[in-house]
């Protein structure tokens, strides 16, 4: 039902003011209908002013019922329902989209063609369907749709036609043409509408640009191809050693761009302990690297905001952003995080970078400043025009993987001492610290959590006893027993048992009952116990004896020997770095192994055997 | 109204699910749906328990991760929307409680999860968050009718009226996570001195918690002013503002 302009000025009386409606700018139109606007405004504004229809015709010399029809047209509703108002004052302007009201053109009734097209498409909802789907299957280049053009567009369409057998004495096929200029206009205004970005369907951050200090903290890691030195003494000659890839886990405060924090894993792939090494990091008091390479040291003032102790070596963070790698969907990354950090995991959605701007950001500016200046550090791709050259690839290259750390290092730290234009000239690490001071960021308790907490893990094992082998009782882990003074109890066997053990260091388990009794200290057999290994390790030793590949009497340093004979291989030379490290190797320690031996239980650091390899003095790289 | 509690306020809660009408009241549940909805027996049948969420749904949607107070324990909440919507339930006393992912629904050949089940003044509802409240019209009697059935209300909710609470849900978000990590604390004794405080000033402002030295009656003094809050003993305006040591708190 229309309501007539008289109902609409009643219920909404600012539209009497001719002012209030919408603005036109008359020196765009032109001189003939400016004429004829000017004068419509004119009449309107009269008739909205209290005269009556009557008078302003007299006065205008303009028959009542124009005048009537006007106002009508004024007031006529858009598709949104509201009034078009000022644009349904210019002449000839075309208010309402024209639909076809008489039949199609055919031979026995000819008629105009005007409008015929959209009025075929309105009433065969299926061969519009069938149209758009053509030219969006066009527009987003799928791997079935047809390259189009207006010409192709047009035959698709009279086939469709004949294919719902249209009569051929009707319209298109009435036309000379066939439509085709119809078909050629609605082709290009659907690909324009289908080239047009879409909204984006969900928020998947906050659009809130007022974070704070802690709000929010993106972690991602980067592969780095950085091909570097290692030194080994192998029977007094020192092997240099090419490693390839390290991957670098950075923490970075989105609201002030401050780094945390960082974790460089020497493996070919992050795992669960790295990023809760990334952690433990973040909460402990950060230390400078004591500089080894000549011509490397800090700026003044650059550090982490760690280094400064409480409370930034206690500030829980509201949300955490990672992505959905496998490393942080692992269990013991969830429970941290929203367990003992108390914070919400985001996990975000897959192939979407620009969620964590922050970090992206930061890795760029790490290969550009130090990085990928360095020789042979591009890994962009195979074709890479400043990728190392194979002459060079004979000899270990120039840069040790220390001096590699240290670079990191230093170019994390000076970057947070930088002045940013986004954060007012100041820098990301005096914002990162003022915020912390002034604003009631969380907290948490001194006492109720620790640097070393991410490491610090517990599980529930049974305990086992097997009269026929007349040993202790033990309990397994990570497929080795263990076993100790206080599983000696009858009312244990066959109960479970809780073990609290440290990822880095699984030599020693410390056990409890289930009702919270101290059992004290389990051990490992001494095959395990010559060098302090974590979870990863013992894991990747008994997947190497699973498979047979290695299976010495001594574990620990059978699986040196294997890395050993495989040294000129990439993968096994960042696992000797890598090992070295976690077996806290020291300088100057003599290391014999004995080869032969059955019993490694026997081995003797003085021994030396006729096959035994001699580890002297490995230099620290 | 279904917002309105016992003393005829409109709580802030309600506020927001009184804007989407409960389907309850619509003509179509008149109708006999051309589909059954009938609720998945899982172990905690009929009572809503947390579905499990596949890892290939973790991996590929915008999941959040975390524990609250209604519900403790962790809970995984599928959008953005989601996780402001549960922050908004802790801000409101009138909830009891609150289930992500509560039940899985069975309409025909179909498995629907709705996102949450809210105890709300003693009415249970489904609470399922959409861009514009924009749900399936062949899912929405037979979900309804059968919430019905267990006497529970089926509310779609836009995900743009949840965003624009983002900053009062993101201040309650902290809340709770400050109040969980300070579990394990009594402060029972710290709150009757703030509620002291407050009746004896008028108000009480966060910088005093500032001043504090000893690190450890800091920390406890901040969780009971946060427990006071949360309980709806003591109001502070944090719907548009940013918690920051301005924060007045008044009884």
């Amino acid at each position: 039902m229309t309501v007539s302009w008289r109902d609409q000025v009643a219920v909404n009386p600012d539209l009497l003011d001719i002012d209030n409606w919408p603005p036109l700018d008359i020196s765009a139109l032109d001189k003939e209908k400016r004429y004829g606007y000017i004068k419509n405004r004119s009449i309107v504004a009269q008739v909205l002013s209290g005269r009556s229809i009557k008078d302003v015709s007299r006065i205008n010399n303009i028959p009542p019922g124009n005048i009537s029809r006007l106002l009508n047209r004024a007031f006529c509703p858009n598709e949104n329902g509201d009034p078009i108002l000022t644009r349904a004052l210019i002449p000839g302007e075309r208010i309402r989209k024209s639909i076809r009201v008489t039949p199609l053109p055919s031979a026995i009734a000819p008629s105009g063609e005007r409008c015929s097209f959209n009025y075929i498409l309105d009433q065969n909802p299926n061969i519009r369907r069938s149209l758009d789907e053509l030219v969006s299957d066009f527009v987003a280049r799928k791997r079935t749709a047809q390259n189009l053009t207006p010409k192709t567009f047009h035959s698709a369409f009279l086939h469709l036609l004949r294919e719902a057998d249209w009569p051929s004495d009707c319209y298109p096929f009435t036309s000379s043409s066939l439509a085709y200029e119809s078909l050629r206009k609605y082709f290009h205004e659907k690909c324009a509408e289908c080239a047009l970005p879409k909204l984006p369907k969900r928020t998947v951050s906050t659009l809130k640009s007022d974070l704070r200090a802690g709000e929010e903290l993106q972690i991602d890691e980067q592969l780095t191809d950085s091909e570097s030195t290692i030194y080994i003494d192998l029977n007094d000659d020192f092997v240099p050693l090419r490693v390839s890839r390290i991957q670098l886990i950075l923490a970075t405060d989105v609201a002030t761009q401050c780094y945390l924090g960082y974790h460089l894993c020497i493996s070919g792939n992050v795992n669960q302990f790295d990023i809760l090494s990334l952690f433990s990091s973040l909460y402990r008091k950060w230390q400078p690297m004591d500089l080894i390479t000549p011509g490397l040291k800090y700026s003044p003032g650059s550090c982490f905001p760690s280094h400064f102790g409480e409370p930034f070596t206690c500030l829980g963070h509201n949300i955490i952003r990672m992505d959905n790698a496998m490393s942080h969907l692992a269990h013991t990354v969830r429970h941290h995080v929203c367990h003992n950090l108390g914070s919400t995991l985001s996990l975000g959605i897959p192939a979407q970078p620009k969620t964590r701007p922050i970090i992206e950001e930061a890795f760029n500016i790490l290969n550009k400043r130090g990085v990928h200046r360095l020789p042979s550090t591009t890994g962009s791709s195979v074709a890479s025009p400043i990728r190392e050259p194979k002459k060079n690839t004979k000899k270990p290259p120039v840069v040790s993987l220390r001096s590699l750390e240290e670079c990191i290092s230093i170019i994390l730290t000076e970057r947070n001492i930088t002045p940013i234009a986004s954060l007012g000239g100041n820098s990301p690490l005096s914002t990162f610290t003022n915020q912390v001071e002034n604003t009631p960021v969380r907290l948490f308790h001194p006492y109720s959590y620790s640097a070393e907490d991410p490491f610090i893990h517990c599980k529930e094992v049974p305990v086992k006893f097997l009269p026929e082998e007349k040993r202790n009782p033990f309990v397994n882990f990570e497929h080795v027993r263990y076993s100790g003074n206080g599983l000696c109890e009858k009312s244990l066997i066959g109960k479970k048992v809780t073990v609290r053990y440290d990822t880095r260091d699984i030599r020693t388990l410390h056990a409890f009952s289930l009702d919270g009794d101290d059992l004290g200290t389990i051990s490992a057999p001494r095959t395990w116990q010559r060098f302090k290994h974590g979870v990863a390790t013992r894991r990747l030793i008994m997947k190497l004896n699973k498979n047979h590949i290695q299976n010495r009497p001594d574990p620990l340093t059978g699986y040196f020997i294997y890395l050993l004979e495989n040294k000129n291989k990439r993968r096994p030379a960042l696992e000797i770095a890598r090992i070295y490290r976690e077996f806290n190797i020291k300088n100057g320690i003599d290391l014999s192994i004995h080869e032969n031996q059955r019993n490694a239980e026997d081995v003797s650091e003085h021994d030396i055997g006729d096959n035994a390899w001699n580890f002297r003095k490995f230099r620290r790289f | 109204m279904l917002g309105v509690n016992g003393s005829g306020a409109i709580s802030s809660y309600g506020q927001l699910i009184e804007r989407h009408t409960p389907l309850s009241s619509d003509s179509y549940l008149d109708r006999e749906p051309h589909d059954l909805a009938t609720i998945v027996k899982s172990s905690n049948y009929p009572y809503p328990s947390q579905q499990s969420t596949r890892i290939g749904l973790l991996k590929q949607a915008d999941v959040y991760l975390q524990k609250f107070i209604k519900y403790p324990h962790l809970g995984y909440y599928h959008s953005y929307a989601e996780l402001l919507h549960a922050a908004i339930l802790e801000s409101d006393p009138n909830v009891t409680k609150f289930v992500p992912q509560p039940f899985k629904f069975r309409i025909g050949k179909n498995v629907y999860i709705p996102d949450c089940y809210v105890v709300f003044l003693n009415h249970k509802l489904i609470i399922e968050l959409r861009p514009r409240s924009e749900f399936r019209s062949d899912w929405l009697s037979p979900v309804s009718k059968c919430a019905r059935k267990y006497g529970m209300e089926f509310i779609v909710i836009s995900n743009e009226d949840v965003l624009k609470m983002e900053v009062k849900a993101r201040n309650w978000l902290t809340i709770c996570q400050t109040l969980i990590h300070a579990n394990n604390f009594n402060t029972d004794q710290l709150e009757n001195e703030i509620l002291i405080d407050i009746h004896k000033n008028g108000n009480y402002i966060m910088r005093k918690i500032k001043d504090i030295e000893d690190e450890h009656e800091r920390y406890l003094t901040n969780a009971a002013l946060l427990k006071l809050l949360h309980k709806g003993e003591i109001t502070a305006n944090i719907e548009s503002n940013w918690l920051s040591y301005d924060t007045e708190f008044t009884v």
